[in-house]
């Protein structure tokens, strides 16, 4: 047969025909598959969950939010649940509200929400005339009864007081940047008060400015710029939120202020976790996000079930330091 | 027109090509255009959204309408899209999955029930006249309206954000795809090539072999091989045909060969016949000067002889008469046969000649049986031997010279001898002369004497007889013709 080269032509060519319209059939069957996978009806919807459960949070580059929705996630896989994610921009309160009353004329199983404390106190009261389950996350529990899961700002501030303190003693001058997501005015911030409460045990240590960044991915440099140049006697910063903290890094290491000016910063990152490694960071009090997202889909499921006049859960924080990390 | 033709096979082979190329051309540009126009599923979850914000906005106006007015055909369209929402909602996922979209369809889904549950009760209320609670109901339902475009929004978005995804891996297959169509094509074109080269060699490598065949053929070569073709069709009935044409031509011409050469000996034959002819015409010629001259010989012997006896000169008459004879028996042929007794009267004569020659200078002595007096024998075969005895053997001898020649039976065979006691010869000599006389060169043979006596014995008898030269004793020679024959009857 192969003493006429003509039938290897055939066979060489018929293989690499064959191998061609293979490759071809499948390239155009992937990619018809992907273009039609996408259309209403025709994607695989996968096995059906027994909750369905929202989580409203803010619009942020903040690091502690990355962790809630985690930890929400995480938890939720854990008892059945689907978890729908709204992000309300964070100075449009209406936004927020939007998304929970379409939560609430959606009939969804349970909300998670993370608002101030006077939105707070309402959507519970909705929530509770809607028979929606809703579980408030943040840093800052509400007054009374009622389901609340986060890390008390509160306590960040005691904890940052604590450290402040420990490394300048009675000649700690403190500043304190404040995240832009907070309503009231500084001075009545839990972190704020948390601090002052600290400092108040210990004479000759000050709070000598506080401000809050305005929003914006550069916020932080702008706050802290203008912290330091209003009052150079600062000589230990305390921030409020991951995002902040960078930035306060960056200006202190831009200003040469590194040694000089004690950074205490607040939350994790990978940039965080460098900046204390390298010592420009004097420690970062972590508040564990995901343990709060986890927390709340506890809470949801036990509310589901009939305990809604639980205390609020504190999950507490743990402090990243240069060597050495408590809780 | 069947696959057995060559005219089918050519239109098989070409329809097959054509299939083949067609085939792959058509469907690469089927498979880039279906392609090409999935690319709009990218777009109809956006369309679908739009369709139900759409019905929505229709839903709401006539609902607004309705409440406005309460005009029947404002409730009809309100019904009419109403329902139309509906049946459309009931399309959107209902399950809970962990899936963005789906659980924002799942929203939606129950956003719209809701807003046409309000709504249908705005409607009930209006149609009630209980103005607080239509008012309440129209508020309500506007604000899920709201809700309703809000998720519609968000789904867009997020369809968008998903065929974009989608699109960009769609391109990343895209070159592939078009690869794989220049390959597919490519290598159809090839195959198809391949098919054309296989084939058209198939098909014509028997008729090369057999016009190479031919071209032998046509040279002379009838024993070149046919190539077998085993193929059915007109190039297998051809070779076939021509292998039959093959062994008829060479078996016609091998025919013609033997005919040739048949005729090629005839003609030579005639040729030597010719030949022959001339030469006879030519002996014919010299037989007729040979004539004349001895007429012309013996009639001036005779007027000698009768001169001499006129005058009285009886041993002139004698040797007249004796030389006559003598060359009267010379002329004879020598291929004819004579009685010995002929044979030994005329080699009388020449002794008697010899005697007035010579006078007493040789001694011959003649003894001959009777018996053997009537065989024949070829003429003129004693007299070269006697003249060799004297001419050679006995040249030296001035007296004493004995020449002896004897005629007996010997073994049912005639035996000749001439004996002389001259000086007989040397073995090589011997040699030499039989084998030149049993030359059949002519040329090597002329002449009477001792070579031209052994070959006409030889040819004479079919080599039945022989010629026998011994020496005899250290002194002469003695040469013996044997000739086969029966005692009492004649040769």
């Amino acid at each position: 047969m192969f003493r006429n080269p003509g039938w290897i032509f055939v066979v060489v060519f018929g293989l690499c025909l064959a191998g061609a319209s293979v490759m071809n059939v499948t390239l155009v069957s992937q990619a018809r598959t992907a273009l039609e996978e996408g259309i209403l009806g025709n994607r695989s919807v996968g096995t059906p969950l027994t909750y369905h459960v929202a989580l409203i949070i803010p619009r942020t580059t903040d690091t502690f939010f990355d962790g809630l929705t985690e930890g929400v996630l995480v938890a939720a896989r854990r008892i059945d649940a689907a978890v729908q994610i709204f992000r309300y921009q964070a100075q449009a309160p209406n936004d927020l509200e939007t998304y929970f009353q379409l939560g609430l004329s959606s009939h969804l199983d349970g909300l998670i929400v993370y608002s101030g404390l006077d939105q707070m106190q309402n959507h519970r009261k909705q929530a509770e005339a809607e028979h929606v389950v809703f579980i408030p996350v943040g840093t800052r529990a509400p007054g009374g009864s009622g389901l609340f899961v986060g890390s008390s700002s509160f306590l960040q501030g005691v904890e940052g007081g604590n450290i402040a303190v420990r490394h300048r003693g009675s000649s700690a001058r403190i500043g304190i940047v404040l995240p832009a997501e907070g309503e009231e005015e500084p001075r009545r911030d839990p972190m704020y008060r948390g601090i002052l409460m600290t400092l108040n045990t210990f004479s000759g240590a000050s709070i000598v400015a506080a401000s809050r960044a305005n929003p914006g991915l550069f916020s932080g440099e702008e706050a802290v710029s203008s912290l330091l140049r209003a009052e150079p006697s600062i000589n230990i910063l305390i921030c409020g939120n991951a995002p902040i903290t960078e930035g306060a890094a960056q200006v202190i290491v831009d200003q040469g202020l590194v040694g000089q000016v004690l950074l205490i910063g607040t939350d994790e990152s990978p940039t965080i976790d460098k900046l204390v490694d390298r010592g420009v960071i004097t420690a970062s009090i972590v508040r564990d996000s995901r343990l709060v997202g986890e927390q709340a889909v506890k809470a949801f499921l036990r509310a589901l079930r009939g305990g809604t006049s639980e205390p609020p859960v504190e999950v507490g924080f743990t402090v990243r330091e240069r060597r050495e990390s408590k809780r | 027109m069947t696959l057995r033709t060559v005219r089918g096979k050519i239109v098989a082979n070409s329809a097959l090509i054509v299939v083949l190329l067609a085939g792959a051309s058509l469907y690469s540009g089927f498979a880039s255009l279906e392609l090409d126009q999935s690319v709009e599923a990218l777009f109809r979850n956006n369309l679908t959204m739009e369709n139900y914000q759409n019905l929505l906005d229709q839903t709401q106006t006539s609902l607004t309408e309705y409440l406005r007015t309460k005009s029947s055909d404002s409730l009809k369209d309100f019904i009419r899209n109403s329902t139309q929402l509906s049946d459309r909602a009931s399309l959107l996922n209902e399950n809970i999955v962990a899936d963005q979209s789906l659980l924002l369809q799942r929203d939606l889904s129950r956003v719209f029930e809701t807003y046409l549950a309000v709504a249908q009760a705005g409607i009930e209320a209006k149609r009630g006249r209980d103005t607080i609670v239509y008012a309440q109901n129209f508020e309500t339902a506007s604000r899920e309206a709201g809700y309703a475009r809000i998720l519609i929004s968000d789904l867009k978005n997020q369809f968008l954000s998903q065929s974009l995804e989608t699109f960009s891996y769609y391109r990343s297959l895209i070159p592939g795809v078009l690869f794989s169509n220049a390959a597919l094509i490519l290598a159809a074109t090839f195959l198809a090539f391949g098919l054309l080269l296989s084939y058209s060699r198939a098909l014509t490598e028997p008729l090369s072999r057999l016009a190479e065949a031919a071209a032998a053929m046509g040279k002379g070569e009838f024993r070149t091989a046919i190539p077998h073709v085993n193929s059915k069709d007109e190039i297998g009935t051809l070779a076939r045909s021509f292998a039959q044409m093959q062994e008829g031509v060479r078996d016609s011409f091998e025919n013609l060969q033997t005919r040739v050469e048949v005729e090629r000996k005839l003609y030579e034959e005639r040729m030597q016949v010719l030949e022959l002819n001339h030469r006879l015409k030519d002996a014919e010629l010299l037989a007729l000067q040979t004539q004349i001259n001895p007429h012309f010989l013996f009639n001036t012997l005779s007027a000698g002889i009768g001169l001499a006896g006129a005058e009285d000169a009886s041993r002139t008459s004698a040797f007249l008469e004796n030389l006559s004879g003598f060359i009267r028996y010379t002329l004879t042929p020598t291929s004819r046969f004579v009685p010995i007794s002929d044979e030994m009267d005329c080699l009388d004569r020449y002794i008697w000649l010899l005697k007035l020659r010579f006078e007493d200078r040789f001694a011959f002595l003649v003894e001959i049986d009777e018996e053997i007096r009537q065989v024949e024998v070829p003429a003129m075969i004693l007299q070269p031997l006697v003249e060799n005895s004297i001419g050679h053997g006995l040249s030296d001898y001035e007296s004493g010279g004995v020449v002896v020649i004897r005629g007996y039976w010997e073994d049912n065979m005639a035996v000749l001898s001439v004996w002389d006691n001259g000086i007989g010869m040397e073995p090589i000599e011997v040699e030499s002369v039989v084998r030149e006389a049993l030359d059949p060169d002519p040329s090597s043979s002329g002449g009477i004497g001792l070579r031209n006596v052994i070959r006409r014995i030889q040819l004479s008898t079919n080599g039945s007889g022989r010629v026998e030269i011994q020496n005899r004793n250290a002194v002469g020679l003695e040469v013996r013709i044997l000739l086969p024959s029966v005692r009492g009857n004649e040769a």
